[in-house]
């Protein structure tokens, strides 16, 4: 049936038929052989997945697991990270941190002592943040002896200083000292991630934060504040703890000893009840720090403030030389106890801060005797203090006026070898300072 | 009975039975479709060895992916999609541009003396022969598009599987019925 044609050509249906009508080759049972086999094992395989070994080591059955994992063992880590950064605030810093804001009563004063004392602060901070994570009595001794050797007021054998007084006023004030360098550190004005940061910081070992405060409470003048006098306190127990063993492998007379002991709790003692006073309104309890994470931004004064900052050294300066001269009653009565009391030793010493050593060491103490220390919480008394200096007052004022006469020379004289600090120009104005100081 | 129902199953359930590990289903699945596959491969080339090749290697495939085959098109076009594959991978294998046209003894293409005589009413071998001596004188796009559509696919099918657009296959078909039409004019002069 040569029909349907389109002149001589096929048509499209008569190309189709023709190539339909076609026989092909069949596939051949070779590869249907090989096909079906492979088919098979395949349907084995699907068949039991769970149970297949190939199956768990295909990637489309532990990829989503290991994802799964790696994500949990960020996470963990972030969050084990977090708190034990070495970079971040460490709970006496963050007690510390609240303390600056508190001390707005002479903020001129926080200024001033974070930019004078600075570069001095290392070690004393160093000792606080040990101060308050050591475990055991032992271990803070070994630790505050540690950080304290460069320290020039406790390892000079000399009476203190006014160095000595510095380094006094920064362990009685460490919210005015201790914030800039940490700050500068790790944290920015207006670092809301920091303030964060140190507010769970601070949520998170307030325990630590209230076992410091049970520790020091004994020795805080009042219960419920925790100023830096509790602080103060407390380092001035371990200075006395301390001292005598470092004394004893420096190999020092016991009368000096005392004598440094002495100088420096009182120094502590004195600056301590300068800082309360300057707190007087600020009670910093763990509840207030918590609630005030604000406590960062003094610590970084803005360029605008600087020129206000800057100003205010001078003046804090001043106040920091008043309370110099305040700390330094000991020195002060010793000498003036040589000048009018012993005149005939003043005959052979010449009066400087050695020679009140060397004096001193003619005393019969022991630095291993307990009642040494005794003797040191004694006369870190300020009461004590204040009787030894009336009763040497009260000499000066029965002096007759040719003994008088012969203190005031001598003064004079031993005015010019005393090199620890700058005495009055005349004994009757030292007498008088000293007056001032008993009163 | 049995029989009908394993008629009546269609590619894509049988597929989906395999996939959970029923061979026979597979079977069944082979069995329908191997020798249309296999004619498919010969009348795009010639060469018997290397269609078998393409043949196993395209049901190899099927089985490697049977476990992530998703019924979102018809199987058969899935077969065939990967066979016009794994066929163009042959030839871009083999440097294959052009079908290697049937020649005879003296190195003169078989399609450029197509013996006549023959009647399409008769349908000899000699003219089935001659049309796919014909059908290797396309460009392999234009014997592709004709030879699928001839297997029953849609120009939409065509153009998925090839990687086309629907107007070029529409084109392409074209240009090959009329060169076919042509090359055998002869005959049906005849």
């Amino acid at each position: 049936m040569p029909t349907e044609t389109q002149g001589t050509r096929p048509t499209d249906s008569e190309l189709s038929r023709l190539l339909q009508s076609a026989e092909p080759p069949r596939s051949p049972s070779h590869v249907d052989e090989i096909i079906l086999r492979q088919a098979r094992d395949k349907a084995a395989e699907m068949k039991a997945p769970s149970t297949s070994t190939s199956a768990w080591l295909a990637p489309s059955a532990w990829v989503p697991a290991l994802a799964t994992l790696s994500i949990a063992v960020v996470a963990v880590s972030v969050t084990l990270q977090a708190p034990n950064d070495g970079s971040r605030l460490e709970p006496s810093d963050l007690e510390i941190a609240e303390l600056a804001p508190q001390n707005s009563s002479n903020p001129t004063q926080v200024l001033a002592l974070e930019e004078s004392t600075v570069t001095n602060n290392a070690p004393t901070l160093e000792a606080l943040n040990r101060t308050m994570q050591a475990d055991t009595q032992v271990e803070r001794e070994r630790s505050f002896n540690d950080t304290q050797a460069p320290d020039a007021a406790l390892t000079t054998p000399a009476a203190p200083t006014l160095d000595a007084a510095t380094a006094a006023s920064d362990l009685a004030a460490p919210g005015s000292i201790a914030l800039a360098p940490q700050a500068g550190a790790g944290l920015a004005p207006g670092d809301s991630n920091a303030s964060q940061r140190v507010a769970r910081e601070l949520q998170a070992d307030s325990s630590a934060i209230l076992l410091e405060l049970d520790l020091t409470s004994a020795a805080a003048p009042t219960s419920s504040a925790v100023s830096a006098s509790p602080n103060t306190v407390e380092l001035r127990q371990e200075i006395a703890l301390a001292e005598p063993r470092e004394r004893a492998l420096a190999g020092q007379s016991p009368a000096t000893v005392d004598q440094s002991q002495q100088a420096n709790s009182l120094a502590l003692q004195a600056t301590a009840q300068d800082q309360s006073a300057a707190v007087d309104d600020a009670e910093p309890t763990v509840a207030t720090l918590l609630e005030r994470p604000r406590s960062i931004e003094p610590s970084q004064p803005d360029s605008a403030d600087s020129a206000q900052a800057t100003a205010t050294v001078a003046t804090t300066a001043i106040a920091v030389s008043d309370a110099f001269d305040e700390v330094d009653i000991p020195p002060l009565l010793a000498f003036l106890e040589q000048i009018i009391g012993q005149a005939d030793a003043l005959a052979e010493v010449v009066v400087t801060g050695s020679s009140i050593r060397a004096n001193a060491a003619a005393s019969p103490r022991s630095v291993a005797d307990p009642g040494s220390r005794q003797d040191a919480d004694a006369q870190t008394d300020s009461a004590a203090l204040t009787q030894r200096a009336q009763q040497l007052l009260d000499r000066y004022d029965a002096l007759e006026l040719a003994a008088l006469s012969a203190a005031d020379a001598r003064y004079a004289a031993a005015r010019v070898g005393f090199d620890e600090f700058q005495l009055p120009d005349s004994l009757a104005a030292a007498i008088e300072m000293l007056r001032r100081q008993a009163r | 009975m049995f029989e009908f129902l394993k008629k009546s199953q269609t590619d894509e359930s049988l597929m989906l039975r395999y996939q959970r590990g029923d061979s026979a289903a597979f079977e069944t699945l082979y069995t329908r479709h191997k020798d249309a596959l296999f004619a498919y491969l010969y009348r795009s080339h010639v060469d018997l060895q290397a269609i078998e090749e393409i043949a196993q290697e395209t049901w190899l495939a099927v089985i490697k992916a049977a476990e992530r085959y998703r019924p979102t098109a018809k199987f058969r076009t899935y077969l065939y999609a990967i066979a016009h594959r794994k066929l163009v991978d042959f030839w871009r294998k083999h440097k294959i541009d052009k079908l290697v046209d049937r020649v005879d003894e003296k190195g003169e293409a078989l399609v450029e003396k197509v013996p006549g005589g023959v009647k399409l009413g008769t349908l000899s071998v000699d003219l089935t022969m001659d049309l796919l001596l014909a059908l290797e004188s396309l460009s392999k796009e234009q014997q592709q598009a004709f030879l699928l559509r001839e297997e029953g696919f849609t120009r939409q099918e065509i153009a998925v599987m090839t990687g086309c657009n629907e107007e070029t296959i529409k084109s392409r078909i074209r240009y090959a019925t009329g060169h076919l039409r042509r090359l055998l004019e002869v005959q049906y002069a005849d």
